[in-house]
C-alpha cells in the first residue's frame, strides 16, 4: 500500500471506509468527514516534519493529491 | 426585543467598532444594524410572524445576522446542519414546515431538489440588500420562539429545541457575570453556528464584543485566525484543543493575545486542560451546557482548584451560572446530599420552551420547571457539581451528540441484521466514537460493506460507526432491554486491543 493510502487509512474513523476510496476519489464527495480531513492534515504534517501551508491544506482532496504532496516534498510514496 | 436591543446598543455606543468578522469581510455595528434591518424586511415579505425560516449554511457572519433578523421580523430561525444527509434534512423540513430557506448557493441547489417550491433566499447577498425602509422592529416578545435548534434524539429522529429571547437574555447576563468579557473583547467562534453553542457568540455581541467566525475548524485555520484577528477569548471542544496542540504550526504561531480558553460540549481531561494552559499561556474555563437548558448553565474557572474526584473519572463542571438553579435528585426526584450520586436537574429562564411539536418528549424532559438532564453526578462540599456518567446512551463525538438509536435505526434496514446495538467506545481524538454490535440473521450474513453502505446513505458522516463488530447474540435482560454497559465494556476492551494496530 502506498504511503498516501496508509496516511489516509490511519485518518479515517471507520477503517473499512478506505476500501471505498479509489486513488482519485474526491474525499468530500465520497463522504470523508471534516474531522477525518483534519486528522489527515496532521498526519501529513507529522510525516513531512513541517506545517502545511493554506494551499497544501486545501489541496488535500484525494489519495492522489496526498501522494503528490509527499512526492513534491521529496519523500518516498 | 432582546436581540434588537443588542444591535441598537452597539450602533449607539460603538458604531464603527467591529461586531462581526469572518474570512470574507468585516461588519461594523453600523453595518450590522443596517444589514439586520434589511434582512428582517426581506424575511417579513416571505415568512409570516411566527413562521419558520430554515437556514442552511456553513459558518459565516450572515448566519448570526440571520438569527438577529429573525428576531427583528418575529420569525423563527431553524438552522440546519449542512452535513446532514438528504433524508435527515427532509425530516427537519417536514417537521418545522418552513415558509422559506436562507441558504448558501452550494446548498441551495441541493435544497431545490428536496423542496422545489420552497422560496430560496441567497445568504451571500445579505450584504447587498437594499436598506430597510423602517426601523428594526420589536415584533417578537421575550417569550416568543426565536429559534429551533435540532438535537440528536433517542428516537432516531432529531428533536427541535424551541428557544425564546428570554433564554438568550438570561444566557447573555449569566455570561457577563461568570465569564465577564470586557466591552470590545475579541471572541473566536470555532464551532458550527447551527449548534446550541452559537448562543455564546450572541453573548459576546451582547457584551459589546467582536465575534470572529471561523468557516470551519482546522487547527491550522484556528491558529491563523487567533493570530490575524488578535483573538482574546475562544470556545473550543476538547478534541479541538487536542488537535490544536498537535498542530505543527503551533510552534511558530503568535497567540499572545489569547487569554481565555473556554471549553465544553464534552468532558475535558484534566491533563489536557493543564497542557493547554502551559503551552498556550492561557486560563481555561469549563462550560457545561445543554441545548435544552439554553446553552451554558454551569461553569468552572481553572483558578478554582477542585482536588481529586470522589468517583474515579468524574469531571468537575463547577457551579450554576447566574440565573440557573441546579440540583441532584434520586430516582424519586428527591434532592440527594453532597457526595451522593444523583441525576442533575436545572431550572431557570434559560430553559427551552419544549420540543417542537413533541409534547410527549417535552413532558419527559421538563417537570415542575426543572429540566432533567440525564446526567449523573454529585455535589462536593463546596457546592461544585461533578459529572460521573450519563443515564442515557448519548455518544459525545468531538462535541457533537450522536444517539445510538439513530444508527441502529439505519442498520436495521438490512435484511441481514437480526439485532443491533450501538455504544460509545473511547477515541483518542474525539473522546468517543460509535461502535456497532451487529447480530446477523446467520453467521455468513454479516456483511460489513453493506452496513457501511447503509450508514453512508442514511447518516451524516460524523455519526458513522468507527467499527462494526459481529456478535452471536445481543445481550438483553429478561425485559428485552439491551445490556449496553456490558457492550460498552466489550467495545472499550476491543478498542484497547486495536490501539497498537491503529498506531502503526
Amino acid at each position: 500500500m502506498s504511503t498516501a493510502r496508509t496516511l489516509v487509512g490511519a485518518s479515517l474513523d471507520t477503517a473499512a471506509f478506505l476500501d471505498r476510496l479509489t486513488d482519485d476519489s474526491d474525499f468530500a464527495r465520497a463522504g470523508v468527514n471534516s474531522g477525518e480531513l483534519i486528522k489527515l492534515a496532521l498526519a501529513c504534517e507529522e510525516y513531512l516534519g513541517r506545517a502545511l501551508d493554506d494551499e497544501e491544506l486545501a489541496d488535500l482532496t484525494s489519495i492522489n493529491a496526498v501522494a503528490e504532496l509527499i512526492s513534491a516534498a521529496g519523500k518516498e510514496n | 426585543m432582546w436581540l434588537g436591543h443588542v444591535v441598537q446598543r452597539g450602533l449607539d455606543r460603538r458604531p464603527d467598532a467591529l461586531a462581526l468578522r469572518d474570512a470574507r469581510r468585516d461588519v461594523s455595528w453600523r453595518r450590522l444594524h443596517r444589514e439586520v434591518g434589511a434582512l428582517a424586511e426581506l424575511l417579513a415579505g416571505h415568512v409570516p410572524p411566527g413562521g419558520r425560516l430554515a437556514v442552511l449554511s456553513g459558518n459565516r457572519v450572515e448566519v448570526l445576522e440571520a438569527y438577529l433578523a429573525c428576531a427583528a421580523a418575529g420569525v423563527v430561525a431553524v438552522p440546519v446542519n449542512p452535513a446532514l444527509t438528504d433524508r435527515e434534512i427532509t425530516d427537519i423540513l417536514d417537521s418545522v414546515e418552513p415558509s422559506a430557506v436562507l441558504a448558501e448557493p452550494g446548498h441551495a441547489d441541493r435544497l431545490g431538489g428536496l423542496r422545489p417550491r420552497l422560496p430560496l433566499l441567497d445568504i451571500s447577498t445579505v450584504e447587498s440588500l437594499p436598506e430597510a425602509t423602517g426601523r428594526i422592529g420589536a415584533r417578537a416578545a421575550l417569550g416568543d420562539p426565536v429559534a429551533i435548534l435540532h438535537t440528536s434524539a433517542t428516537t432516531g429522529r432529531a428533536k427541535g429545541v424551541v428557544v425564546d429571547q428570554r433564554s438568550l437574555k438570561l444566557n447573555a447576563l449569566s455570561w457577563l457575570a461568570d465569564v465577564a468579557p470586557a466591552p470590545g473583547t475579541v471572541f473566536l467562534n470555532a464551532g458550527p453556528l447551527f449548534h446550541g453553542s452559537m448562543v455564546i457568540a450572541l453573548d459576546y455581541l451582547a457584551a459589546g464584543g467582536t465575534v470572529c467566525v471561523l468557516d470551519r475548524f482546522t487547527p491550522q485555520g484556528c491558529l491563523a485566525a487567533i493570530e490575524r484577528w488578535q483573538v482574546e477569548h475562544a470556545f473550543l471542544v476538547p478534541s479541538m484543543v487536542r488537535l490544536l496542540l498537535d498542530a505543527r504550526g503551533l510552534a511558530g504561531a503568535d497567540l499572545s493575545t489569547l487569554r481565555l480558553l473556554l471549553h465544553g460540549a464534552a468532558p475535558m481531561p484534566a491533563e489536557l486542560a493543564a497542557e493547554a494552559e502551559l503551552r498556550l499561556s492561557v486560563r481555561t474555563q469549563t462550560i457545561f451546557g445543554i441545548t435544552e437548558g439554553g446553552g451554558p448553565v454551569l461553569s468552572l474557572a481553572s483558578d478554582n482548584p477542585v482536588g481529586e474526584p470522589l468517583v474515579p473519572g468524574a469531571v468537575c463542571v463547577g457551579r450554576p451560572m447566574l440565573g440557573t438553579d441546579a440540583r441532584l435528585v434520586d430516582e424519586r426526584g428527591r434532592p440527594v446530599p453532597p457526595g451522593t450520586i444523583g441525576e442533575l436537574e436545572i431550572r431557570g429562564d434559560g430553559l427551552m420552551q419544549g420540543y417542537w411539536k413533541n409534547p410527549e418528549a417535552t413532558g419527559e424532559a421538563l417537570h415542575d420547571g426543572w429540566l432533567i438532564t440525564k446526567d449523573l453526578g454529585y455535589a462536593d462540599p463546596e457546592g461544585r457539581i461533578w459529572i460521573v456518567d450519563r443515564r442515557n446512551d448519548l455518544i459525545l463525538r468531538g462535541g457533537q451528540n450522536v444517539y445510538p438509536a439513530e444508527i441502529e435505526h439505519v442498520l436495521r434496514q438490512s435484511p441481514n441484521v437480526a439485532d443491533v446495538v450501538v455504544v460509545p467506545a473511547p477515541d483518542a481524538t474525539w473522546g468517543q466514537s460509535p461502535v456497532a454490535f451487529v447480530q446477523p440473521t446467520a453467521p455468513e450474513a454479516f456483511d460489513e460493506a453493506e452496513l457501511l453502505d447503509l450508514c453512508i446513505a442514511g447518516l451524516a458522516a460524523y455519526k458513522r460507526p468507527s467499527r462494526f463488530l459481529r456478535i452471536d447474540r445481543v445481550p438483553r435482560n429478561p425485559a428485552g432491554k439491551a445490556l449496553r454497559t456490558e457492550l460498552r465494556t466489550l467495545a472499550t476492551t476491543s478498542t484497547a486491543e486495536n490501539e497498537p494496530e491503529q498506531a502503526q
